[in-house]
């Protein structure tokens, strides 16, 4: 998709004006890799990860004296609570830490077994195809016209809330997109050369799945799973906002949303604060997806 | 075919998996049974089919659904069907709007931060594409209710039912709601549009002389709109799940509200009827789409 410049200009009849700071050579090849998402993602990674190192408050110890106070540079506020108490006087940064840690594990999980499913999936439909394909197919028609976030709703209040709830939930959700995907990628490697031949050495079809197919299909999966882990991200906060995901003391970004909403008016930062985080994530697993997928494959199709 | 499938498959999801949390009679009778008898008890389990096993049930309703019998409302004993009809409406007005504010601020904002790639406008359509995609909708319309309702007082947060929705109403939600499918028609038309300026058939109509705007918008939108079409189903999806975020939010009197009240309150009839509605709406609008991708690209013809 990388068009030269030159080429552009004869297609628009325009010549386009590449931003001088572009220019500079030094910048453009800073440009090639993923600074600031890479940064971000590795801060809150680490974040969650080191959780109790970082804060040294307990994300639900309740603090009667300290409910809703402001963020350390608002008037009344104090470093103690560097993003201010929510309405029972928990600290909004170290639930925002824990938070981290509970988000990505859920994403994380549920997106291991939907690749496993959904690659394995994609493999079957596209390698067998016929019945085989068109049978797997539409079943992720099917699958894509559930009203998820009801039925998940349903789900979590019979099954009752917790973790392994909300995991089987995004898992049954995470798979679709690694099916179509991969099954289109293998319709195309299915032919090479090197798939033919070793087809006619003899070679078993799980042999060629695992050495040939497998490791072609290897960075279309990558590239899909970054986009996945943040929509994952984002329906699990919007599971937990609606109250179906984790159960309430615990510190979940959709949680503390959903808490902060009654208290608008007074306490903005209880809401706007875990949204940003999940904007930062998202918004940096983004970026870091796209360029994955200039970088192992400039061929592949824009995903959603 | 499939649809069909896909309908009996949602409805008997619904069905069985309420089922593990609560007899929906003791909706219909409290636990003291307003001093009803056992024997009236089981006359109203009869009158509802809940005496049946679950499969039987379920083969009950399918059979008063094909009859046009949408069942009554567990709560307060009143038929559904023109609960829906006053319910419907306003989710309706709300998605349509949507959908059309997005084509109209998505498409034309994609093709031209492809048409002037590598300029302010190309970086801030992309920009907007990747936030749009990375926040929370419901998130969003918390924010602009506290901004426009809660500190600048300009716009109303929440309808007062469904008779004092007015035009203020809409503002907020639309945009919410739209939010999601203009970020993404803006970037996928940016990279076909792309792809199909690099084309061929678009360099021979520049060196025939047709002006940069006949190729940009006859040859290039006409090709470019192919692509969001592809993936219409993802986009129509994420219509249904906004619904239910943007009417949660603002308190509107949708149907996605009365489904989410309806989990609630484990009234089963009128979840699964919601369901159905929202299966329904997916079903036809892929059709939909199906239809207007052959008339838009006529390289698919169907055999």
């Amino acid at each position: 998709m990388k068009i030269p410049d030159s080429e552009l200009a004869v297609q628009t009849g325009r010549t386009i004006a590449i931003p001088k700071f572009w220019r500079i050579t030094k910048l453009r090849s800073l440009r090639r890799w993923p600074i600031i998402s890479g940064t971000i993602l590795f801060s809150i990674v680490s974040f969650a990860i080191l959780g109790t190192f970082v804060v040294s408050t307990d994300p639900e110890a309740v603090s009667l004296r300290h409910i809703t106070d402001p963020p350390m540079w608002l008037d009344g506020g104090s470093s103690e609570f560097p993003l201010g108490t929510d309405s029972l006087g928990r600290d909004v940064f170290s639930r925002l830490v824990f938070g981290a840690r509970i988000s990505l594990i859920v994403a994380l999980v549920a997106l291991i077994s939907g690749i496993t499913i959904g690659t394995m999936l994609g493999l079957i439909a596209g390698w067998f195809g016929g019945m085989v394909d068109e049978i797997i197919t539409r079943i992720v028609d099917v699958w894509l016209g559930f009203p998820f976030i009801l039925v998940a709703l349903v789900v979590s209040l019979a099954v009752g809330r917790g973790f392994g709830t909300l995991i089987f939930l995004l898992a049954t959700l995470a798979w679709t997109p690694f099916v179509r995907q991969v099954r289109g990628e293998v319709l195309t490697l299915k032919s090479r050369d090197y798939v033919l031949l070793s087809q006619t050495l003899g070679a078993s079809t799980f042999r060629i799945m695992r050495k040939h197919l497998l490791p072609g299909v290897s960075n279309t999966v990558v590239v899909v799973a970054t986009f996945q882990t943040a929509s994952l991200i984002l329906v699990e906060a919007f599971l937990s906002f609606l109250g179906a995901g984790i159960p309430a003391p615990a510190p979940a970004w959709g949680n503390m949303i959903a808490e902060g909403r009654g208290y608008l008016q007074d306490a903005w930062w209880i809401s706007v604060f875990p949204g940003l985080a999940i904007l930062l994530t998202t918004a940096s697993l983004s970026f870091l997806g796209d360029w994955i997928r200039d970088f192992t494959d400039p061929q592949l199709k824009q995903l959603d | 075919m499939t649809s069909i499938l896909s309908l009996l498959v949602v409805t008997s999801i619904i069905f069985f998996v309420s089922r593990v949390y609560g007899d929906p009679i003791n909706n219909f009778i409290p636990d003291e049974g307003y001093g009803l008898q056992p024997e009236e008890i089981k006359k109203v389990k009869e009158r509802l089919h809940l005496d049946r096993a679950v499969p039987v049930q379920y083969a009950f309703w399918i059979g008063d659904l094909l009859r046009g019998d949408l069942g009554e409302d567990l709560r307060d004993r009143h038929p559904i069907a023109p609960k829906l009809r006053e319910r419907i409406w306003p989710t309706v007005q709300l998605a349509g709007l949507a959908f059309i504010v997005a084509t109209c601020v998505g498409i034309p904002l994609g093709v031209l931060a492809a048409y002037r790639r590598g300029t302010p406008w190309d970086y801030g359509g992309r920009l907007f594409a990747v936030i749009g995609h990375s926040l929370p909708s419901f998130w969003v319309g918390i924010v602009a209710i506290l901004v426009f309702s809660v500190m600048l007082k300009w716009l109303p947060s929440a309808t007062q039912g469904i008779d004092g929705i007015n035009w203020k109403n809409y503002i907020m939600p639309t945009l919410v709601l739209a939010w999601l499918p203009m970020a993404g028609y803006t970037r996928l038309v940016r990279s076909s549009m792309l792809e199909i300026l690099d084309s061929e058939f678009v360099k021979l109509a520049r060196a025939k002389g047709v002006s940069t705007r006949g190729v940009v918008w006859r040859h290039g939108l006409r090709n470019a709109t192919i692509a969001p079409l592809t993936f219409a189903g993802v986009l129509l999806a994420g219509l249904v799940s906004g619904s239910v975020a943007v009417e949660t939010v603002f308190a509107w009197p949708g149907i996605a509200r009365w489904g989410v009240t309806a989990v609630y309150s484990n009234n089963l009839n009128v979840l699964s009827i919601v369901t159905l509605v929202f299966t329904v709406f997916y079903v036809v609008a892929s059709f939909l789409v199906d239809v207007l991708y052959v008339y838009v690209d006529p390289r698919i013809r169907y055999s």
